[in-house]
């Protein structure tokens, strides 16, 4: 269940919001006498993942507490890849390059997206620490300082 | 320095800012960061990593930084490193080289780690020569020789930093190289220093590296290991090198500070358990060299008089002796306030002279007798005639170890003077005067050449002190002549 | 070096299997992960990318986890690192090669001489599993110094501890038992001495003066001194052990064992403790403090092939005699001397405050009823004259009784009597050194409590060898 859960969280941003969701799940485990959570699943869960959890749950000998505790932390866990574009990509862009990156680095790995349009275009990655940047802003820097002498020189003529 | 981009573009590494503690942040990111390393922020703050641990790096800011979490920061692959050359002769700087005078620095012709090993025993050479300061009753009663490390301690206002500077214009008029390490002090007081140097000439020949009590943590803890590291360039130079550190108490608790931020379990007095080898590793790097010298005279305040505190001790096993500032003698009026019973020196005597030794020897053991002899009276006790001829004595000895701050003694004057004393020159002279005649010989002997070499001869030949006094007490007109004339 | 050459043994260097990653480094102490084959505690390690910098395996830190001790800088480190794992001990070179040498604790010459043979190198750790040979017959090593000959004699196979604070005169005391008693020994001895978190200089002095009184030849000189890191000055102790028990075991010599400064070994192993995520104990100091100095002092016995007679120096910081770290020291100690401060402002050199002074080895049957009376008896007039001290501070000495004032005079006498010159203070002090036999001291020190020299005054006594030198006018 937790690999399924896990290759369905793509962004930071949905990282975020299933642990808020699972929060909620958490601390209705005890209300209404017990009887509260099944509700609070329905409504809460979010479409995909409250079959899921569904399934789990009414295994034998399920603990749904420590369930829900173990997953949170698989989630909280989760590698995180900073990527920084010059534009807001399409919905379709996004998860195209997400799996570019996946099959790249790690499968298990969640973006975060941020722009600056200062980069022009391509772009720039952050993951462990290590920093590449593939952005045109770049490009453009080191060629101009390739042909610095020859520029400045056309300019003053 | 290279900037933020370039160093980012060229080792592709990030970190991130995740917690700030006052002085030392930790940071995610930076794999493959040393400890050691320098790190600099996008801000162009600077600083230095303290410890690695699986999840965070440790830093140690060495700017006043105005970092938020998140703030992101890079490697730069170097360590900890000051310009050095003759450039920085008459200059004021900061622990991390930046010029605090104006100016930029010029004819810096190399760059210096600054955090380096001790010496191997290979290298060093045994203590030969005499490391005059100028001050009469070091010079004859607790002598120092070039490559000594002694600690001068005593308690805040004894007067300690007038010895020092005094001993620093002997030297730097003699050729040496001066390096004053302030550490952690007052602003003013640093302003203070540079105009001294300025006003006694001596400025050529020294170099100021200053910290304030302001100053990042970080910073203040370099100010002494930034100072060796100038020392010992000069060093290589073939230069003696006299390097004060001002003051080691201050930088305990300052690294104390550091530490225990860093969450390192407190020790004796809450100092962390590594301050020894923290002073101990700076203090090495001292001594004297086959290729030159490095006189260093760490300074530590007590604290009423208590020579047994922790860092004290510690300071005085690193050492080779200490020069004890006593505020008891000091409310007393004696100027300089040292105390030659609780002072050492361990490598001072074998550069002294077969003359100079038994002068030494001769004046010490007096010292004590007289000292005795004072205990004594207070029993209002009859005195006899050889007690009254011992205080007479001990009171001109006192007057002849009062010193202006702002004189500097050769020390030949003053064995001919000691001499003259023993002979009973100015056993008839009242105590008022004394002072005066004995300043008039001395400036007799900076200004008048024939004068000078008749001392300088005297010297010369006299195998032992009696031989000198004897000789004082059967031809004292050359020293009577220029007092009276 | 040959150590490095054993390191690139092919099947080590590219052996995935036992290869471990540095996780953390703090200080000199950096914790090291191994998936695969775990190492042994003590074992060398060597970072794959510079197999100069070496690492030893201190404890366990967690699961698959180490604490390990940086011997070198830690400037290369960093996290990720593969570090390999020699799978042996840090080794060290045994044998006559290391006489008249002086050397770290690696055996690498820091005389600048040439490499020490490295064939007969082991392991500095050694379990001990000793059994302690009881000598039947115990012999004295003569110093020549009167205090120490008197007070607190050596005992072959004993253990001699010297205590002071800073600059109280530890160093030149040790130095000096060291010139005497090794420049009179025979052929059957032989010396280490291990020079811990001490001053370069005195190093330096050390070998000078072994040197120019040809004891050098005899000689070993083990340095970590207090400008290295603490993993180093740690395990110089170890390396030193190493060294002497070699000679006792199998040259079957007896060994003369000098340290100085047994406390900087109790500092050194305080420092990486704080380092690693032990509590602290008494004073701070590591809780492991007792096993670390048990398992140093017990190599050092006597067994049935030879015996290793051990003179210590031990630090006392901030003046403090109970401080924890020097009285774990205390449980090894046959003979103890202590130096004082006041004393050593007082000009009384060596500054032995001999009522603080005790010794296992003062016993009739080993000193002789002859020693043994009179060492009592000066004892209790030094008391007694303690005593008395307020009162004459006070009231001067001519206001005691005249059998008061006996006792205060004599006592001064015997305290002016145990000041000596040195020889390796020569050169400071400009007086000559003084050799004086123990049968000399026991007579004349015996000859001021009967009143044989009432008629002297007491300053005659001072820095004096013999009594005899004196001339009565």
């Amino acid at each position: 269940m937790f690999d399924q859960i896990l290759s369905k969280i793509r962004t930071v941003d949905d990282q975020e919001k299933i642990l808020e969701e699972i929060d909620v799940l958490l601390s209705s485990l005890y209300q209404d006498k017990g009887l509260g959570f099944e509700s609070t699943l329905k409504t809460s869960a979010r479409a995909w993942l409250y079959p899921l959890l569904r399934e789990e749950f009414s295994k034998e000998g399920a603990n749904r507490r420590n369930l829900l505790l173990n997953l949170k932390q698989k989630i909280e866990g989760l590698s995180k890849v900073y990527i920084t574009l010059a534009f807001e990509p399409s919905e379709d862009a996004l998860n195209r390059f997400g799996g570019v990156i996946r099959t790249s680095v790690r499968e298990d790995v969640i973006i975060s997206v941020a722009y600056d349009p200062h980069l022009i275009g391509g772009v720039q990655i952050i993951y462990n620490g290590e920093f590449r940047d593939f952005s045109f802003k770049r490009i453009f820097e080191k060629e101009f300082e390739n042909t610095r002498e020859q520029i400045l020189k056309s300019i003053k003529n | 320095m290279k900037d933020f981009n370039y160093y980012l573009d060229s080792l592709g590494e990030i970190g991130f800012v995740e917690e700030l503690m006052h002085s030392l942040i930790y940071a995610s990111g930076l794999p493959r960061v040393h400890p050691g390393e320098l790190v600099l922020f996008e801000s162009g703050d600077l600083g230095q990593v303290f410890s690695l641990t699986p999840e965070k790096i440790e830093v140690l800011l060495l700017t006043r930084a105005n970092l938020k979490v998140g703030s992101k920061l890079v490697r730069t692959d170097t360590r900890m490193q000051i310009p050095v050359g003759v450039g920085l002769l008459g200059r004021v700087i900061d622990p991390l080289g930046n010029p605090l005078d104006g100016a930029k620095l010029t004819d810096t012709e190399d760059v210096r780690t600054v955090d380096i090993a001790p010496p191997k025993i290979v290298e060093r050479v045994e203590v030969q020569k005499p490391l005059i300061t100028g001050v009469t009753l070091v010079d004859l009663v607790v002598p120092l020789g070039c490559g000594q490390r002694e600690l001068v301690i005593g308690d805040r206002k004894t007067g300690k930093t007038d010895f020092l500077l005094q001993s620093m214009v002997t030297q730097a008029k003699l050729g040496s190289i001066c390096i004053y390490a302030q550490i952690g002090q007052k602003q003013f007081d640093i302003k203070k220093m540079s105009e001294f140097f300025a006003e006694t000439g001596i400025k050529k020949n020294t170099v100021l590296v200053a910290s304030s009590s302001s100053d990042p943590a970080g910073v203040v803890f370099q100010t002494p290991y930034t100072a060796m590291t100038i020392a010992e360039y000069f060093r290589d130079k073939g230069l003696d090198v006299l390097l004060i550190l001002d003051d080691m108490t201050t930088h305990a608790r300052n690294y104390r500070e550091i530490s225990l931020l860093a969450k390192r379990f407190p020790g004796r007095a809450s100092y962390p358990g590594d301050i020894f080898y923290v002073h101990a590793r700076l203090i090495e790097r001292a001594g004297n060299f086959k290729k030159g010298s490095i006189t260093a005279l760490p300074v530590a305040e007590s604290i009423l008089g208590d020579l047994s505190g922790y860092i004290q001790t510690n300071l005085m096993a690193m050492t080779d002796g200490h020069i004890f500032f006593d505020i008891e003698l000091y409310n007393q009026g004696k100027r300089p306030s040292v105390n030659p019973f609780l002072s050492v020196t361990r490598v001072g005597h074998q550069t002294q002279t077969d003359l100079q030794r038994d002068l030494s020897r001769e004046l010490s053991s007096f010292l004590v007798t007289y000292e005795k002899m004072k205990q004594f009276m207070h029993f209002g006790a009859e005195v006899g005639e050889t007690a009254k001829k011992i205080l007479a004595l001990g009171n001109k000895v006192d007057s002849f170890f009062n010193q202006s701050p702002t004189a500097s003694i050769p020390l030949e004057i003053n064995m001919i003077i000691l001499g003259g004393l023993w002979a009973g020159v100015w056993s008839e002279t009242k105590e008022a005067d004394l002072r005066r005649q004995m300043e008039r010989l001395v400036l007799a002997y900076n200004t008048e050449g024939s004068f000078k070499k008749q001392v300088d001869d005297l010297i010369t030949q006299s195998k032992s002190f009696s031989d000198l006094v004897n000789f004082i007490r059967r031809n004292n007109e050359f020293l009577t002549s220029k007092i009276t004339g | 070096m040959n150590q490095d050459q054993n390191i690139l043994k092919p099947q080590l260097s590219t052996d995935p299997q036992s290869l471990g990653k540095v996780i953390s480094v703090r200080g000199q102490v950096v914790e090291v992960e191994f998936a695969h084959r775990k190492p042994a505690i003590h074992n060398l390690l060597v970072l794959e990318s510079d197999p100069k910098v070496k690492l030893e395996v201190y404890s366990s830190s967690g699961t698959n986890k180490f604490y390990c001790l940086v011997l070198s800088s830690t400037d290369s480190l960093f996290r990720g690192a593969n570090v390999v794992n020699t799978e042996s001990q840090i080794l060290f070179p045994v044998g006559k090669s290391v006489l008249g040498r002086v050397v770290d604790i690696f055996g690498d010459p820091l005389d600048g001489g040439g490499k020490v043979d490295q064939v007969n190198a082991i392991p500095i750790h050694r379990e001990v599993k000793l059994k302690r040979n009881v000598i039947t017959k115990q012999e004295v090593y003569e110093t020549g110094i009167k205090v120490l000959d008197l007070f607190a004699p050596l005992i072959k196979g004993g253990k001699l501890g010297l205590f002071g604070g800073a600059g109280v005169g530890k160093t030149i005391l040790l130095t000096e038992v060291l010139h005497n008693i090794v420049g009179r020994a025979k052929e059957s001895s032989v010396s280490v001495f291990a020079g811990i978190g001490e001053r370069s200089r005195e190093g330096l002095e050390l070998w000078a003066s072994l040197r120019k009184s040809s004891v050098m030849g005899n000689s070993a000189l083990i340095y970590g001194p207090m400008g290295e890191n603490p993993a180093v000055r740690f395990l110089a102790a170890d390396s030193a052990a190493t060294l002497a028990e070699y000679f006792r075991d199998e040259e079957k010599k007896d060994v003369l064992f000098f340290i100085d400064n047994v406390y900087r070994f109790a500092q050194a192993g305080n420092e990486l403790s704080t380092l690693t995520s032990n509590l602290p104990s008494e004073d701070g100091y590591q809780a492991t403090l007792e096993s670390e100095m048990a398992s140093f002092h017990e190599r050092l016995i006597p067994t049935k092939t030879g015996v290793i007679s051990t003179i210590e120096a031990i630090y006392v910081p901030a003046d403090d005699l109970l401080d924890h770290g020097v009285q774990s020291i205390f449980p090894y100690l046959d003979s103890i001397v202590v130096l004082s401060r006041s004393l050593y402002q007082e000009g009384n050199l060596p500054a032995v405050d001999v009522l603080a002074t005790t010794s296992n080895s003062m016993h009739p049957n080993l000193v002789g009823d002859f020693h043994y009376e009179s060492v009592i008896r000066a004892k209790s007039i030094l008391k007694q004259a303690e005593s008395l001290e307020r009162i004459v501070s006070l009231v001067g000495e001519t206001e005691l009784t005249a059998e008061d004032q006996l006792v205060y005079k004599r006592a001064k006498k015997i305290k002016n009597f145990l000041t000596q010159s040195f020889f390796v203070a020569e050169a400071q002090r400009q007086s000559q050194g003084k050799f004086v036999p123990l049968r000399t001291a026991v007579e004349e020190l015996n000859g001021i409590i009967e009143g044989k020299f009432d008629h002297i005054p007491e300053e005659k006594f001072r820095f004096i060898g013999s009594i005899s030198e004196i001339k009565v006018e």
